[in-house]
């Protein structure tokens, strides 16, 4: 059960961080066209500022907390970490997994909610063209509810190492990352 | 109290080694709950969450940490010291001063202190000590040189310091090349001055014919005419930093393409480290603003500045204060953690002082540079003496001529603001 949570995460990571590379790439070329276009052609892209504002900067950043937490790439100081024993580690692992978790799903709620809302109404922003609004609402529950349940599993897992004393999650690598 | 408390449980989280944007999130989420309750956690929550990432300023992080990546990858780093050896490695100390100048190009390229300090000690420091230079002195150098990262443009510190501080990022990103310019001179004096003291502990390198010289830019100067080009369209008010972002990294994408460097697994490599790099950052700056936002409602912001305006003291003694912490905090925490966790206390102090955003912001990045090479826990001291495999003790020593030299640059910098001010004030 908990490998396949974990195979099942793996993959969703790889999943949502590809739309999130490919927005990523998106916004780089779309600028260069925009400022391009208005050089040369005097044309710039009237919708480049809304559509990345709204839609793709939200989906670099929640589409990727996810795999970046599980790469710990996180940036975190841990000099004290090295001088604690590795129960006093879990207990910190365990209680800051979970908060940030209950912080996560709190987001999960009030966008999932939003977004459903937005749907069922047809809500749009109006713009150069009429964004549908549920979509960035909806991009912030999906990241959220990816990072909400890994922090949940780490959690777990590190309350259950503690408990049981087998490390059936590994600790964060040492030194500031 | 409730501040106190909040303030408490975040520094007690960071000591846990939580992720500094968890712990901020974490202790801002408490507070707010404290505060307020779930009507204001909920609302605070509702529209932070998304405001912080929608920005379109904000895009000019991802797309710079994009270019470092592309340039990377195009192996022109790789060529930066060896070109700088090869201009100045005859004169007295000339692998050092190479390494501080190569530190400053490396600077332009990736923004990131500690990956400057990491690289340049896999490459400069078995080279210097081939040649026979006292460790002390090759890793003194390595570790102050890789703080240039932060100040010369395009720098990630300051295009954060400008989001947090609600200031033009072009005019501090333009600000920070005097400073950068005389931070690299500072380096390479201190280290002619040591190698005057003491001649036998860098040897002279050999010399190389002019036409010599001029075949190592050839490895480094597609890199140049980018970083040229993308300061230029700032400073001259053709493109916005987020524009010019975008436009960096395409042609850093270009560059690393014609020299047959991309393929697609290196091209979905580099954009990975970006998408996790940025969304580093982002999750500080989120964790940042719902932390802010506590601050805020508490009112311990104004009370701040009134109590320190209140104060009989000259400015100058306050500001000096401001930067002895800031500098603290650097033997601590990471440079983007002191300015999400400072900047909004600390800059309406210096406000209502008098002092200008732009060249506060410039002089934090500068003090908070030196705390990374300073004991107890100098984060870049550490990150040396790792890859170089040395005893820190020999990196601490080595830099501190250089922390001496840097604190009689900030004095110079506070007492001469106009040298942080005068480009910026001359932008179209």
């Amino acid at each position: 059960m908990t490998m396949f949570m974990g195979t099942a995460l793996a993959w969703l990571d790889r999943a949502l961080r590809t739309v999130g590379i490919v927005c990523l790439l998106a916004v780089m070329v779309i600028v260069f066209c925009d400022v391009g276009a208005r050089y040369l052609m005097n044309a710039p892209f009237p919708w480049s500022y809304e559509l990345i504002g709204m839609y793709l900067m939200p989906a670099i950043f929640y589409f990727a907390v996810s795999d970046t937490l599980a790469a710990n790439h996180h940036i975190a100081v841990d000099l004290l970490r090295s001088r604690m024993p590795v129960a006093m580690i879990r207990i910190v692992e365990t209680l800051g997994s979970a908060a940030m978790a209950c912080v996560f799903m709190a987001l999960v709620w009030l966008f999932f909610g939003s977004a459903f809302e937005k749907f069922r109404s047809d809500s749009v922003v109006m713009g150069v063209v009429e964004w549908p609004s549920w979509i960035p609402d909806f991009i912030v529950g999906l990241g959220s509810l990816l990072v909400g349940v890994r922090l949940l599993g780490r959690a777990a897992g590190h309350l259950l190492s503690l408990l049981t004393g087998r490390a059936i999650v590994e600790l964060p690598s040492s030194g500031s990352r | 109290m409730l501040a106190a408390f909040v303030v408490a449980l975040l520094f007690l989280l960071l000591a846990g080694g939580i992720p500094v944007g968890f712990a901020l999130s974490i202790a801002g989420v408490v507070g707010l709950f404290a505060h307020g309750g779930v009507p204001l956690l909920a609302g605070i929550l509702s529209t932070t969450s998304l405001s912080t990432v929608s920005s379109y300023e904000l895009i000019s992080i991802p797309m710079f940490i994009l270019m470092a990546e592309f340039v990377i990858l195009s192996g022109i780093a790789d060529n930066l010291f060896k070109s700088a050896a090869i201009w100045v490695g005859r004169v007295p100390g000339g692998l050092a001063i190479a390494t501080a100048l190569s530190g400053a190009g490396f600077g332009a390229i990736s923004g990131s202190s500690t990956a400057a300090a990491a690289t340049l000690s896999a490459t400069s420091i078995p080279a210097m000590l081939r040649q026979g230079y006292e460790p002390r002195l090759a890793c003194g150098v390595v570790a102050i040189s890789g703080t240039l990262a932060m100040l010369i443009p395009p720098s990630i510190a300051l295009i954060i310091f400008g989001i947090v501080a609600d200031v033009s990022i072009g005019k501090l990103l333009i600000g920070g090349i005097v400073p950068g310019v005389l931070v690299t001179f500072t380096i390479v004096l201190t280290v002619l001055y040591l190698v005057w003291r003491n001649p036998a502990h860098a040897p002279r390198g050999p010399g190389y014919a002019f036409a010599q010289k001029l075949a190592s830019l050839k490895g480094v100067w597609a890199m140049i005419v980018l970083l040229g080009f993308v300061t230029g369209v700032i400073y001259a008010g053709i493109a916005t930093p987020t524009e010019a972002s975008a436009m960096g990294a395409a042609g850093a994408l270009g560059i690393a393409a014609l020299l047959g460097r991309l393929g697609p697994k290196q091209l979905h490599s580099a954009a990975l480290n970006a998408l996790r790099s940025s969304c580093m950052i982002f999750m500080i700056l989120l964790g940042a603003h719902i932390f802010g936002y506590f601050f805020a409602l508490t009112g311990v912001t104004p009370r701040l500045v009134a109590g320190v305006s209140a104060l009989e003291v000259p400015p100058w003694a306050v500001i000096t204060v401001i930067l002895a912490i800031i500098v603290v905090l650097g033997c601590f925490l990471d440079q983007i953690a002191i300015l999400v966790l400072t900047v909004p206390v600390m800059l309406p102090v210096v406000m209502a002082l008098g002092y200008d955003p732009i060249w506060f912001g410039v002089i934090m990045i500068v003090a908070g540079e030196v705390g990374m090479v300073t004991p107890p826990v100098g984060l870049n001291a550490f990150v040396v003496a790792r890859y170089a495999n040395r005893p820190l003790s020999e990196v601490f020593i080595g830099a501190w001529p250089h922390v001496l030299a840097h604190f009689v640059l900030i004095a110079v910098l506070v007492a001469i603001p106009q040298l942080v001010l005068w480009l910026p004030s001359r932008m179209q």
